[in-house]
C-alpha cells in the first residue's frame, strides 16, 4: 500500500479517533467528478455533507486499489490531485476519507488518463449546451448518448458550453442539473466547462467567485498543457493530438484586439503545434436563435469581430458555442466576421454539406492547423431544450429544431461530429480529413476499362523523375465525376502489392482546375500537389472516347521504390462520393530499378 | 436579457416570498440598466429576510452601474464593517473611489483586494495597474503586476506588460529576467523570443538581438510553410525587418 499526504497538510490532524468518527457518519452529496486530465494525473472532486479528511485510492482493478493520495485538512469539498500516473491507462478509484472509502472501488468508478500528448489515439468528446433545464428532455438527451455510445456513459471528454445549470447557475441548480443528471458519466469522464451568461447572474468571472468557480478545477498554469491563463474563466490544455481553447464571451469578450484573454491567445496560439484546434465558448459568432441574433448582440459581435480572425489565422477547425436553444451548423468557412447579410459564398472554403455520407467530407491538406482553411461553427445549445427560431443565418448550412447533443470523435486526421438529437437520430453530421496522402490500400469497387497503361521513369536527378497513367475504354458518368472546380476533391493514387508507390489528394478549386468538353483538367506548373502536372477527366462513354490521365513530375512525386511487385493498381477517385476508376495492371512489360512500364491489355 | 426576465419573472411568480428569487430578478433588472426596479427587488429581498450582505452587495453593484459610486461605496463600507474578510467587496470599492475621481484610493482597495481575495483575475491586476499608470506611478505599477502574479502566477496577461514597464523604465536585465521567466512555463515561443531581441536592440546589445531574431525566425520557419498563418507571416516580417536594422546597425559601428 503506497500513501501520498498533500505537502504542508500533514501537521493539520490532531485526532484520528474524531476523524474516523466523522467519516462514519459521512455521506458523499456530490461526485466523485473528475477534471484537468493529463498524461499523468487527474483531479478528483467530491463533496460530502460532514467535513472529513480527503481519500482518493486507486488501482488496475476494483479490490487491487494499493495506492492512496491523502489529505488531512477535513473539508466538505475535496480537490485531491492524483499523480504519477501512466498515460492513456484506466484506473478504478474510490474516494472517502482515510478511514475508509465512501463510494468506489467498483466497476462503476474509473477513469482514463489522457493519451501521450501529439499521439494519434482515437477518442470521443460528448458536448451539451444549455443543457440547465432538468426534466424529461434533459434525460432523453443524456441516454439517448448512452445508447449510442454502447451502453455506458463513459467517454472520453465531457464538454458543457455554458448555461449549464439554469435558472441562474446557482450551486443547488448545478446540483440538480449538472451531477445528479450526470452522475454516472462525471465520475468516469473528466469534464470542461465554459462560462455561460446564465452562469453569470450567480458567479462573477471578473472576480472568479461565486459557485462555477468554487466547483471547478480548470488548468490555469498550463497544467494540462498549452499556455497558463491565470484564470478559470479562460484556459487551455491538450489532449491527444488536440489543442483545446475555451474562452469567455461574457465579461472578457475582447472590446479589441487587445486585453489580458486576447493577449494571452495569442500566445496560446502561437505556441500550439497540435494536430486539431477545437476552440469553445458560449455565445454563438453566427446565429439566429431565438432572443439570440448574432448581428446586434454584442458579446457575439465582438467574438466575431475580434476572436475569430486570430483563431482562423492559425487554422482552427472546430468552434463549439451554445447560448440559442438550436442547433445550427455551419458550412466549411473562413474569414466572415461582419453580420449575416454580408455572408457569400466566397467565405466558403467548400460549398458542400461535409457529410461523409453526402456530398463527402471537408478536406485540409495538412495535418497540422493550417491558416485560413475552413473551420465549421456550431451552436450546440439544445441540450434540454429548443426553442423555435428562424435559423436562417446564411452562415449556417444546417438549423434544427431539437433537442439533442454533439459527439466528436477524433481519430488521428479524420474529425468526426454528429449531432445526435433526444430521439436518438442522427440529424446531422459532418466530417473534417486532415492530409492529402492517399489511403493506405487501393478502393474496392471501382469502374474499370479494358485499356491502361502506367509508365515510370525515376531519375537520378528527383526533378526529372516522372510517371504517368491513362484509363481509357470505359465508361465515365459526369455525375460520378462531380465537379472538381468547384466542391469535389479528387484522388490518383498508384499501389502495387506492398503499399502506396505514389500519387495523392487534389482538392477542389483554385485555379489549376478548369472546365473542358465533357470534363474537366488540372494542371500546374508548380507540381504543387505530389507532383502532379496534369490531371484530365473527359466524360462520356467509350465511344465518345472517356478516359483519365494523369502525368506528374519532379521531387513531389516522392521516390518510389521500383521495381514494383505486381499486381500494380492505378486509381483515380471522387473522394466525396467514393466513386472511382482503376486499372489493375497483373504484369508488366518493363520492371527494373529506375522504369515500369504496365499496359492492359 | 428578455429571456432572463421572462424566467425569473416565472420564477419570482412560483416563489414570491423566496429572497433568492428577487435577488436574481434585481441581477437581471440590473442588466437590463433598469436601476430603479432592480432597487425595488433588493428591498423586497430584504423585507423577505434576505442576507443583508448579500443584498448590500447587489445594492452597491446597481449603484455603481447606475452612476451612483458615493452610494456604492457607502454599501460597501457598510457590508466590509461587518464582514472585513470580504475581498470581493474591496474591488467593488475600488470602482467606486475610481468613479469617484479617487485613484489612489482605488488603486490602494484594488491592491488589497488582489492580496486577500480568493481567486483574483488577470484583469483586476491589469485594471491595478491601469489606475497606478494614470497617476504616472510606474514603479508603483510594476509592482502591482508583480504582486499580482504572486496570486495568479507568472502568466503572459501580465508578465509581457511588465516587460514593456521595466523597458520604459529602462531596465533591460530585469526585463530580460521576466522574459526567461515566462519562457520556462511553457514550449518554445516566438512571440516571446521576438520580444526578447526586441528588448535585447533596445539595450543596445545589437549581436545578441540579432541571434534571438534568428531564433524566433528558425522557429517560425520550422513551421510548415501550411502552418504559418498572418501572425507569423507578420512576425516574420517584423522579425526580418529588425534583424536587418540590427546587422546594418551593427556594420556602421
Amino acid at each position: 500500500m503506497k500513501t501520498r499526504i498533500r505537502a504542508g497538510l500533514v501537521g493539520v490532524v490532531t485526532s484520528m479517533t474524531a476523524l474516523a468518527t466523522v467519516a462514519a457518519a459521512t455521506t458523499v452529496v456530490r461526485g466523485p467528478y473528475l477534471q484537468t486530465p493529463t498524461t499523468a494525473s487527474m483531479i478528483v472532486r467530491w463533496r460530502t455533507d460532514l467535513p472529513s479528511s480527503s481519500r482518493v485510492a486507486i488501482g488496475p482493478a476494483p479490490g487491487s486499489l494499493a495506492t492512496n493520495y491523502d489529505s488531512l485538512v477535513p473539508v466538505t469539498e475535496h480537490v485531491v490531485p492524483v499523480t504519477g500516473l501512466t498515460p492513456d491507462t484506466l484506473y478504478y478509484y474510490s474516494v472517502g476519507s482515510i478511514s475508509g472509502a465512501f463510494v468506489g472501488d467498483d466497476v462503476d468508478h474509473f477513469f482514463r488518463t489522457a493519451p501521450t500528448t501529439g499521439a494519434s489515439t482515437p477518442f470521443r468528446i460528448w458536448t451539451i449546451g444549455d443543457a440547465g433545464f432538468t426534466g424529461a428532455d434533459l434525460d432523453a438527451v443524456r441516454d439517448t448518448f448512452k445508447a449510442y455510445n454502447g451502453g455506458t456513459s463513459a467517454t472520453d471528454l465531457f464538454l458543457l458550453l455554458g448555461d449549464n445549470a439554469y435558472l441562474t447557475g446557482t450551486d443547488m441548480q448545478y446540483q440538480a442539473a449538472v451531477y445528479d443528471e450526470h452522475a454516472e458519466m462525471l465520475r468516469t469522464t473528466p469534464v470542461y466547462s465554459t462560462f455561460g451568461n446564465h452562469e453569470r447572474i450567480s458567479s462573477q468571472d471578473l472576480a472568479q467567485t461565486g459557485p462555477y468557480y468554487d466547483m471547478f478545477s480548470f488548468p490555469t498554469l498550463g497544467e494540462a498543457g498549452g499556455v497558463g491563463s491565470g484564470t478559470e474563466s479562460y484556459y487551455s490544455f491538450d489532449y491527444a493530438n488536440v489543442h483545446f481553447i475555451v474562452l469567455d464571451s461574457e465579461d472578457f469578450t475582447p472590446s479589441s484586439a487587445s486585453g489580458p484573454m486576447f493577449t494571452w491567445l495569442q500566445s496560446d496560439l502561437a505556441a500550439t503545434t497540435a494536430d486539431w484546434v477545437i476552440a469553445l465558448w458560449h455565445r454563438p459568432p453566427y446565429s439566429r436563435g431565438l432572443f439570440h441574433n448574432s448581428d446586434t448582440e454584442l458579446n457575439e459581435v465582438r467574438m466575431r469581430q475580434f476572436v475569430l480572425p486570430a483563431l482562423e489565422s492559425v487554422g482552427v477547425d472546430l468552434v463549439l458555442c451554445g447560448h440559442s436553444h438550436n442547433y445550427e451548423r455551419s458550412f466549411f468557412l473562413d474569414g466572415h466576421y461582419g453580420n449575416g447579410a454580408s455572408f457569400t459564398n466566397a467565405f466558403k472554403k467548400d460549398l458542400g454539406d461535409g457529410d461523409p455520407t453526402g456530398d463527402g467530407a471537408y478536406r485540409k491538406a495538412d495535418l497540422g492547423p493550417i491558416a485560413n482553411s475552413g473551420a465549421v461553427y456550431v451552436v450546440d445549445g439544445s441540450g434540454s431544450e429548443h426553442r423555435n427560431a428562424t435559423l436562417a443565418h446564411p452562415a449556417h448550412l444546417v438549423g434544427l429544431l431539437e433537442t439533442g447533443s454533439m459527439v466528436i470523435d477524433i481519430t488521428g486526421n479524420t474529425l468526426t461530429a454528429q449531432f445526435l438529437s433526444g430521439a436518438g437520430v442522427i440529424d446531422d453530421q459532418f466530417q473534417i480529413v486532415k492530409g492529402s496522402s492517399c489511403a493506405p490500400t487501393p478502393a474496392s469497387g471501382c469502374n474499370t476499362a479494358v485499356r491502361g497503361k502506367l509508365t515510370v521513369r525515376e531519375n537520378a536527378d528527383p526533378a526529372r523523375s516522372r510517371w504517368s497513367w491513362k484509363w481509357k475504354g470505359g465508361t465515365i458518368d459526369a455525375a460520378d465525376v462531380g465537379d472538381p472546380t468547384a466542391e469535389t476533391d479528387v484522388a490518383v493514387c498508384v499501389y502495387d502489392a506492398t503499399g502506396t508507390l505514389f500519387g495523392g489528394q487534389v482538392f477542389h478549386g483554385g485555379v489549376a482546375w478548369r472546365t473542358i468538353k465533357r470534363g474537366f483538367e488540372y494542371r500546374d506548373k508548380t507540381l504543387a500537389n505530389h507532383g502532379f502536372q496534369k490531371i484530365k477527366i473527359r466524360t462520356g462513354t467509350p465511344s465518345l472516347g472517356a478516359y483519365v490521365q494523369a502525368k506528374a513530375k519532379g521531387v513531389g512525386i516522392g521516390n518510389p521504390a521500383l521495381p514494383a511487385t505486381t499486381p500494380i493498381t492505378a486509381q483515380f477517385l471522387n473522394l466525396d462520393s467514393g466513386k472511382c476508376w482503376s486499372s489493375e495492371f497483373t504484369t508488366t512489360r518493363r520492371n527494373q530499378a529506375d522504369r515500369l512500364t504496365a499496359v492492359i491489355p | 436579457l428578455d429571456e432572463l426576465d421572462a424566467a425569473t419573472r416565472q420564477e419570482l411568480a412560483k416563489r414570491p416570498d423566496d429572497p433568492q428569487r428577487h435577488i436574481e430578478r434585481a441581477r437581471v433588472l440590473q442588466m437590463k440598466g433598469e436601476w430603479d426596479a432592480a432597487l425595488e427587488e433588493v428591498e423586497t429581498a430584504a423585507a423577505r429576510g434576505g442576507d443583508p450582505d448579500v443584498l448590500g452587495q447587489v445594492r452597491a453593484s446597481i449603484y455603481l452601474d447606475a452612476g451612483f459610486p458615493r452610494m456604492a461605496k457607502v454599501e460597501v463600507d457598510r457590508v466590509l464593517a461587518r464582514r472585513p474578510d470580504a475581498a470581493g467587496l474591496l474591488y467593488e470599492r475600488g470602482r467606486a473611489w475610481l468613479a469617484i475621481g479617487n485613484p489612489e484610493a482605488a488603486a490602494r482597495d484594488f491592491g488589497d483586494a488582489i492580496a486577500k481575495g480568493p481567486r483574483p483575475t488577470p484583469e483586476q491586476v491589469i485594471a491595478h495597474r491601469d489606475v497606478l499608470l494614470g497617476l504616472g506611478k510606474k514603479d508603483a505599477a510594476l509592482r502591482a503586476l508583480d504582486d499580482g502574479m504572486a496570486r495568479v502566477g507568472h502568466v503572459v496577461s501580465l508578465e509581457l506588460p511588465a516587460v514593456d514597464l521595466e523597458v520604459e523604465l529602462g531596465r533591460y536585465d530585469a526585463a530580460l529576467a521576466r522574459l526567461d521567466r515566462l519562457a520556462a512555463t511553457a514550449p518554445p515561443n516566438p512571440l516571446w523570443i521576438a520580444r526578447r531581441g526586441e528588448v535585447l536592440d533596445k539595450a543596445g546589445r545589437g549581436a545578441q538581438a540579432r541571434a534571438e531574431y534568428a531564433k524566433a525566425l528558425a522557429l517560425i520557419d520550422a513551421r510548415p510553410a501550411a502552418r504559418r498563418g498572418k501572425p507569423f507571416v507578420d512576425l516574420k516580417r517584423r522579425l526580418e525587418m529588425a534583424l536587418a536594422s540590427a546587422e546594418h546597425r551593427g556594420e556602421s559601428r
